[in-house]
């Protein structure tokens, strides 16, 4: 009799502490979705001085990356970050925000996952791509998405990087067409600045 | 009357050898010299210009040659300019300085003096034709259409390849022709270069107003270049028009879409559309790689200085390459408003005291673009992925939740037992 007390006592602490462990669950849950940022759009946009990127959005890749300054080499070879979650601003093309020039962000593909710009390659154009500087947040329009080989980028340099002229628009670049060893092509994404987003509307 | 006779000889004989002593004085002394030319085209290596106008002061007055009032008609045997208003005058003073201006712009603009301001005030804007792109030797080839595509597919499709390939041909004639030739165009507001010298020294700048390299795609312009206002000296321009090849593939997917649509009958459903017609399109994309190629290049404020107290200014120096020969037009080159002034033949105090101190203009470190972009890795090396803050935060939330649950059983059962 002693011993179905005993395993009824045994039950009950047991349901009280997995109902205390669920409770715990579901708040931090609750926290998660109040806490968490939701994307948004809004159809009015305004101006913003050209700023210093600072980090690069994209809602429909859940693409959410620290951008840092980029350098091209002396042998005119431009390398993202070494930390393949970050991406680069190239420093000799224009500040998101500039009305002449193109800005261009650059960020790693991993093979294996992981890499910031993994996914570029599956962006549509009219999807919204957001670089957050600290005079406020460009968007801008995915025109168009290409695929050039390493020579065709070479060949077409001046008119993916150049800065003489251009309206300020987006070029997103990162590698693509893995070939068991390494990558033979470049995809780059066209981005047209819209401004900064006015309003937020769900 | 023997001595009137050789008294008259002596006199005239030395007029004679006072004339002789002064004429290569005043053959040698040009004081301020300036030209100014407003634009040369050379076509097929024949160049046309609009004259030169140039102007000397002896110390005493100036002299001039050629007209500083050309007319557009001037450039005849060529047709990349037709109308607009072409400028080119030059001036000297008595003290060695001088200034020259000269340039082109559209209709409406109006010519001022030549002086330290600008000559042209910009009107309507001119279009400069600098040839028309032929993609008539565009086709589709057939080997390219099914690559990539599923065997199932190929060999469904199979039977019905010619008549696809015929559609798709057809398609690809309507199309061209509703682009009709893609025009190569460059559009200017006023373009002018000016200088100026005083003995010693030499200053020139370069103004460019709404001026820009364009390709008219139907109706749609697809701009190549936007030229800065004031380009610092001698501004290396270039560019290809890979952004006409975009355009010229974009405006014929449609009009092939259809044709491929129309075509396929009743495999219409078992065939993958999009994959043939991307096919379709890479392989009349790889037809116009040529268009990647550097087809235009120029200068802009383009500046030479032979001697520190002189030089040279030309606004615009525009190349048609010969890689753009491959789509038709022919190579050709634009100057658009050279002007010279100096060097004035007096020496300068500064020149006197500092030989070989010539001004020189500022050097320009020009800007290394990007030729390769290396983001591409085989695996991630650092522990830390994508995902590694949710997943810390899940598993704390898991411990959390955990611990709590146990503090809650364990005081459950002290309690339980008590009772």
């Amino acid at each position: 009799m002693a011993a179905v007390a005993e395993s009824g006592t045994v039950a009950d602490a047991r349901n009280a502490g997995l109902r205390t462990a669920a409770l715990v669950v579901v708040l931090g849950l609750v926290a998660a979705w109040f806490l968490l940022p939701r994307s948004a759009a809004g159809p009015a946009y305004g101006d913003m001085d050209a700023g210093v990127p600072v980090r690069l959005k994209i809602t429909a890749l859940h693409l959410n990356a620290a951008v840092v300054p980029v350098q091209v080499s002396d042998d005119a070879v431009l390398d993202p970050p070494s930390d393949y979650r970050e991406v680069g601003w190239w420093t000799g093309s224009a500040k998101p925000g500039a009305g002449s020039g193109q800005t261009v962000l650059t960020g790693h593909t991993v093979h294996t996952g992981g890499g910031s710009m993994d996914h570029v390659g599956r962006l549509r154009p009219g999807q919204k791509v957001d670089v957050v500087t600290r005079r406020g947040t460009m968007r801008y329009a995915v025109r168009q998405v290409r695929v050039f080989s390493t020579e065709a980028v070479a060949r077409r340099a001046a008119g993916l990087f150049g800065q003489q002229g251009g309206d300020g628009r987006l070029v997103l670049i990162s590698c693509t067409d893995w070939n068991g060893a390494s990558y033979d092509s470049n995809v780059v994404v066209f981005g047209d600045p819209l401004g900064v987003p006015l309003e937020r509307a769900g | 009357m023997r001595h009137h006779v050789l008294r008259a000889s002596a006199l005239a004989l030395s007029a004679a050898l006072v004339g002789l002593a002064a004429a290569p004085a005043s053959a040698a002394t040009v004081v301020a010299r300036a030209s100014a030319s407003a634009a040369v085209v050379t076509v097929a290596g024949t160049p046309t210009d609009s004259g030169t106008y140039s102007v000397t002061n002896d110390g005493s007055s100036q002299s001039a040659t050629g007209t500083n009032r050309p007319a557009a008609t001037a450039l005849a045997g060529q047709s990349l300019i037709s109308g607009g208003v072409l400028a080119q005058d030059a001036v000297t003073q008595t003290s060695g300085r001088s200034a020259a201006c000269a340039g082109l712009a559209g209709q409406g603009s109006t010519v001022a003096s030549v002086g330290d301001g600008q000559c042209l005030t910009p009107g309507g804007t001119l279009a400069l034709s600098a040839g028309t792109l032929d993609l008539s030797h565009l086709q589709i080839v057939q080997s390219t259409m099914l690559q990539g595509l599923d065997q199932q597919v190929q060999t469904g499709l199979q039977p019905a390849l010619q008549p696809v390939l015929g559609a798709l041909q057809t398609g690809l004639q309507t199309g061209l022709r509703r682009l009709g030739d893609p025009g190569l165009f460059v559009g200017l507001g006023a373009v002018e270069s000016r200088c100026t010298a005083a003995p010693g020294s030499a200053d020139g700048s370069a103004t460019l107003a709404d001026v820009g390299a364009y390709v008219q795609v139907g109706d749609q312009r697809v701009d190549l270049l936007s030229l800065p206002a004031h380009p610092a000296p001698n501004t290396k321009i270039t560019t290809g028009l890979g952004d006409v090849a975009v355009a010229v593939e974009n405006a014929l997917r449609s009009q092939l879409s259809t044709a491929l649509a129309g075509s396929l009958g009743p495999l219409s459903a078992a065939v993958d559309r999009a994959a043939v017609l991307d096919n379709v399109l890479a392989n009349i994309g790889s037809q116009l790689a040529p268009l990647d190629a550097n087809v235009l290049s120029g200068t802009l404020n383009q500046q030479v200085r032979p001697t520190g107290g002189s030089i040279e200014v030309t606004a615009l120096s525009l190349d048609v390459l010969p890689a753009a020969a491959a789509f038709g037009p022919q190579p050709l080159s634009v100057q658009l408003g050279r002007s010279t002034c100096g060097p004035s033949d007096r020496i300068s105090p500064v020149a006197r005291t500092k030989p070989g101190t010539a001004p020189k203009a500022p050097a320009k470190k020009k800007q290394v673009l990007p030729r390769r972009v290396t983001a591409g890795l085989a695996n991630a090396d650092s522990p830390h992925g994508g995902h590694g803050p949710l997943v810390l935060t899940l598993g704390g939330l898991l411990v959390l939740a955990a611990g709590a649950g146990a503090l809650d059983f364990r005081r459950h059962l002290g309690r339980g037992r008590r009772g």
